[in-house]
């Protein structure tokens, strides 16, 4: 069973997505802020991390850079899911090394397929 | 006391002098050059104050007449006068290099050379006996002390030893240097000691003689006794009634003589390398006049009655001490008066040798000299011929000390020479501004004044000592009864010296406006008069726009200046002058005029203005230049400075519209991103309760067969996000309101405390089921505010206090004070506190901007940037302090009554 962690701090947002995984069976971890995330992708190993990017503390670009560089994460997908759709935005968490970068608000059918193809 | 111990201290003394006059120029205080400080310059004015004020005061004081007054009262008066007229006789002979009284007015009556030559001969004869009265000082006092005998056979050797050591030092010190600007400041500095030393003695022994006095009096009487015995001592005393001419005329010479005395003319402004020195002499000199004089009343009453009256009052200060057996004190008077009478006769006699060598010495040569090898003969002996001015001057005075002036007292002496410079009173202050004045009015006012003053106060005392026939004096000249010396025109009832200044300075002043109108003035005189009377006009331009018709070279021109400094200065001189001038400076180019101006300035220093005239005519083939031809180049100048001044200003201007431009462009610009900051924030945050909207929305349509408790949770926070979205959209709107300033306030009066209770009471619900303990403080204050705005603050700060506190444990504070007017009103709440980098952010709207990944703390919304717009409306503001963890805590300030 694929281990998913979802950072984001709204809580309503993450309600739907912890939703959505559990009902495709994934085995679901739950950060409200970016020390939080940190802490289950360093302990847990998550196979994939849907991450905001505007958090209050530690931002979605840091822990994807730390993911990205990080040899023990080397098979942690990222898809980040942010309210910052520019054209720049995205650009840049592509650069970082994001897999997939879909905007708020996001269509579920496309994360979810999104997430299983990644998976593979 | 010991003739031996007195040498020693009389040339320890001399050295001292010698160390500072050699090592002030290297001197520094407070990182300004010593010799530069205007107070050295201020005191060294007070080179005023000779012997005659040292000793001679208190001689004229105990025969009773406070006359002697006069003398220090009329440069008092002059001061402020003296003022104008010195920063206009210091600009005149920066510019033009005049380096003496005769070379000022020889100067500005066309560089004339016998107006020069007369005014030297003029000041010799009149000054001689003053600096004979210095050595008489100095030789007398050595007397007392040593405890010689006045009545010596034959030669005066002590006054004869004082004179050559007196030559000594001033050669040494005033003749070091031929160059430019004949400033001497390590002298400078020697005389401010000296003037210092001489106060200082004569405070010193002041005090001590009074309270001496005082004490052995009053053994006796008790302070009225004394008090009326003093007053009494004048009133007997008084041989001559108080005379109001003789006062007015007394003070009106000794004014003059302040600025005039070529001791004062070379101080004032010679040695003066500022102006600005000027705005510190005006109040250092008159009150150094003060001081000098405040115990000169107590110690010749102290005098009368201890010394008795058969003594030589004139050295009471001197013999005071030794009566009361004080003789350290005796020896410190004894140097007082060695330091003015030393700097008198320094300063004085190198007034008098630069006059001597520029005003009559090298004009008689360079009127024969000419061709450049001649003046070059010259230029090797200008050093030889100022010293020998030197020499020339003090043995004058030795030779009139020791052969005429034994019958005077100190103070005639001092008078009569005060008189005689006052003859070129009318030459020098009319020169300066009467364009119309004119070397024949000069020199036949010059003349006349002297002729009188001779014949008014010289005759008389030659015809007392039996030189003349006495006849004179009761008879008149030639036996007619108007022409006698002391009561001319049967003038009688003044005073000698009123007499005499009376007399001489009408017939000069007369001479001097008649004659100047009757004659005419030279093409030349013209145009030193125009830039004598108009210095201040021309000063800005005079160095770049002197004209000369004629043809000169360059290798010419240098040499004559290298005659008198030398090749090396000279290169320097000229390479200077016209790199700061970019003018062309080739060996085969012709000179420019300016730089042929600048050599004869250059000159001028050196060996006057008549001399150096002379000089650069043997250089240059010169056509006379019109007085119109001058003064058109000089306003075509002055149009220059003012044309460029008129640029300077414009560009001025200019750059400052530039700048104002770019500061609205830049605000401008900030604006706009503000705007752009503002447009992502808002769309940041709708897009988040559209979020959960979508995707709830979603979950419900594609699992129809989800559980009836979980469907109704969904839906419900699809209809909050909605509301949200709602909530956002009117606080933009009503943010857009207070932004564009059409948000009103509507005042009604209210109290506070309610306003609180009432929020609280809304709460009630969201409270309980929280656990929220809230404490609010008994106050009552009425205020004049807008109740639904403020309420709606208060809203803002409880139920962010109440979400934010824990479960159960929430603690809410509301306080209230009132202070100088202002209402404070604070809610504090032990949540989890607001980190720092937010505590200003806090209250902004544009909190997400573009670059910003950091989010602040979630529900704050635009609520807070509201509240801080409702405060400031109110003419108040919005604060906040937290500490991360334990608590957080805003205050919000306002006027009680806000008015409209």
């Amino acid at each position: 069973m694929y281990k998913i962690l979802l950072a984001d701090d709204e809580p309503n947002i993450l309600l739907s997505l912890e939703f959505l995984m559990r009902k495709n069976g994934y085995n679901v971890f739950i950060a409200r802020n970016g020390s939080e995330a940190m802490e289950i992708i360093n302990r847990d190993k998550p196979q994939l991390v849907v991450l905001d990017i505007m958090m209050p503390d530690i931002d979605g670009y840091q822990i994807c850079t730390h993911i990205k560089s990080s040899k023990e994460l080397s098979d942690c997908k990222v898809v980040f899911l942010s309210a910052k759709a520019k054209e720049s935005d995205i650009k840049k968490g592509l650069e970082i090394g994001a897999d997939a970068y879909l905007t708020k608000p996001f269509s579920t059918r496309v994360l979810m397929q999104k997430i299983s193809e990644l998976l593979k | 006391m010991n003739p031996l111990i007195l040498s020693i201290v009389f040339v320890a003394y001399l050295l001292l002098l010698f160390f500072i006059a050699f090592k002030a120029e290297g001197w520094k205080w407070k990182g300004r050059k010593v010799t530069s400080l205007p107070l050295v310059y201020a005191l060294s004015v007070s080179v005023f104050c000779t012997a005659w004020t040292f000793y001679g005061s208190l001689g004229s004081a105990s025969t009773g007449s406070l006359n002697f007054l006069a003398v220090y009262l009329g440069p008092t008066i002059m001061a402020p006068l003296g003022f104008l007229l010195l920063k206009k006789l210091v600009r005149v002979c920066k510019l033009q290099q005049i380096t003496s009284l005769a070379d000022l007015i020889s100067s500005r009556y066309g560089k004339n050379i016998s107006l020069g030559s007369i005014v030297t001969i003029c000041c010799f004869i009149g000054i001689v006996p003053y600096l004979s009265l210095q050595l008489k000082a100095i030789s007398e006092s050595f007397r007392i002390l040593g405890g010689y005998s006045f009545d010596y056979k034959g030669v005066d050797t002590i006054a004869l030893v004082i004179s050559f050591i007196l030559i000594g030092f001033t050669v040494l010190f005033g003749s070091r240097k031929t160059l430019t600007s004949e400033q001497h400041s390590g002298l400078l500095a020697a005389v401010a000691f000296e003037s210092v030393v001489k106060l200082f003695v004569f405070l010193l022994a002041g005090l001590i003689i009074s309270y001496l006095a005082w004490n052995s009096l009053s053994a006796g009487l008790n302070t009225d006794g004394i008090i009326s015995g003093f007053a009494s001592f004048f009133k007997e005393k008084e041989s001559i009634p108080f005379n109001f001419g003789d006062w007015f005329w007394v003070a009106l010479i000794s004014g003059f003589a302040s600025i005039l005395l070529p001791r004062m003319f070379q101080i004032n402004v010679v040695e003066n390398d500022s102006e600005h020195n000027l705005t510190h002499s005006v109040w250092v000199f008159p009150l150094y006049l003060l001081l000098i004089n405040i115990f000169v009343l107590p110690i010749a009453y102290a005098g009368y009655l201890f010394l008795g009256n058969n003594t030589i009052t004139d050295y009471t200060l001197l013999l005071l001490p030794l009566k009361y057996n004080l003789p350290w004190l005796a020896v410190f008077v004894f140097i007082g008066g060695i330091s003015a009478a030393t700097s008198m006769v320094i300063v004085e006699t190198i007034a008098l040798s630069t006059m001597f060598s520029n005003s009559l010495v090298i004009p008689f040569l360079a009127r024969q000299a000419n061709s450049n090898s001649k003046i070059s003969s010259i230029g090797n002996i200008t050093l030889f011929i100022r010293k020998f001015g030197v020499f020339f001057t003090i043995l004058s005075a030795y030779l009139y000390y020791e052969f005429v002036s034994h019958y005077t007292s100190l103070i005639s002496i001092g008078l009569i020479s005060f008189v005689s410079v006052a003859q070129f009173a009318p030459a020098v202050f009319g020169g300066l501004y009467w364009k119309s004045g004119n070397k024949f009015g000069a020199l036949s006012g010059i003349l006349v004044g002297f002729v009188v003053w001779f014949f008014t106060l010289i005759v008389p005392s030659l015809a007392q000592n039996d030189i003349l026939s006495r006849d004179i004096i009761d008879y008149g000249l030639f036996h007619l009864v108007w022409l006698k010396p002391n009561s001319l025109f049967g003038l009688d009832g003044w005073g000698s010296i009123a007499h005499a200044s009376f007399w001489s300075l009408l017939f000069n002043f007369g001479c001097y406006i008649i004659v100047s109108v009757w004659t005419n003035q030279t093409e030349e005189e013209k145009a030193q008069a125009e830039l004598f009377v108009d210095i201040f006009k021309y000063s800005e331009v005079y160095e770049s726009s002197v004209v000369y018709k004629g043809v000169a070279y360059i290798p010419d021109v240098k040499a004559l200046l290298a005659n008198f400094v030398g090749d090396v200065r000279a290169n320097n001189l000229i390479n200077a002058f016209s790199k700061r001038h970019k003018i062309e400076n080739d060996i085969s180019a012709k000179a420019d005029p300016r730089m042929v101006a600048f050599v004869e300035r250059t000159l001028s220093g050196i060996v006057g203005s008549a001399s150096s005239r002379l000089m650069v005519a043997t250089v240059v083939k010169e056509e006379e230049v019109s007085v119109q031809e001058l003064m058109g180049v000089l306003k075509e100048s002055q149009n220059l400075i003012a044309l460029n001044n008129e640029l300077k200003r414009k560009t001025f201007e200019l750059n400052n519209t530039k700048s104002v431009l770019e500061e609205t462009n830049r605000k401008l610009i900030q604006l706009d991103e503000l705007k752009d900051d503002f447009l992502t924030t808002v769309t940041h945050e709708l897009r988040t309760p559209i979020t959960s909207i979508r995707a709830f929305s979603e979950i419900l349509y594609d699992n129809p067969d989800m559980e009836l408790e979980d469907r109704q949770h969904y839906t419900n926070i699809i209809t909050r996000e909605t509301e949200r979205i709602t909530r956002l959209i009117a606080q933009v709107l009503d943010l857009e309101k207070y932004e564009s300033g059409r948000q009103k306030l509507h005042l009604t009066r209210f109290d506070l405390y309610d306003i609180v209770i009432n929020v609280i009471e809304g709460m009630q619900q969201l409270v309980a089921e929280k656990q929220v303990n809230i404490n609010v403080a008994e106050f009552s204050y009425v205020v004049v505010a807008d109740e639904d705005k403020i309420t709606q603050v208060l809203i803002n700060l409880i139920s962010n206090a109440v979400k934010f506190v824990p479960q159960n444990t929430g603690e809410i504070t509301i306080d209230s004070t009132l202070d100088k007017g202002l209402i404070k009103l604070v809610v504090s709440d032990n949540g989890k506190g607001i980190d720092p980098q937010f505590h200003e952010l806090i209250f902004d709207k544009f909190y997400q901007a573009e670059n910003q990944t950091i989010r602040k703390p979630k529900g704050s919304g635009l609520g807070l940037a509201i509240c801080k717009k409702i405060m400031q409306l109110h003419g108040g503001d919005i604060s906040l302090r937290s500490i991360l963890g334990e608590g957080s805590e805003f205050t919000i300030v306002f006027p009680i009554k806000r008015e409209n």
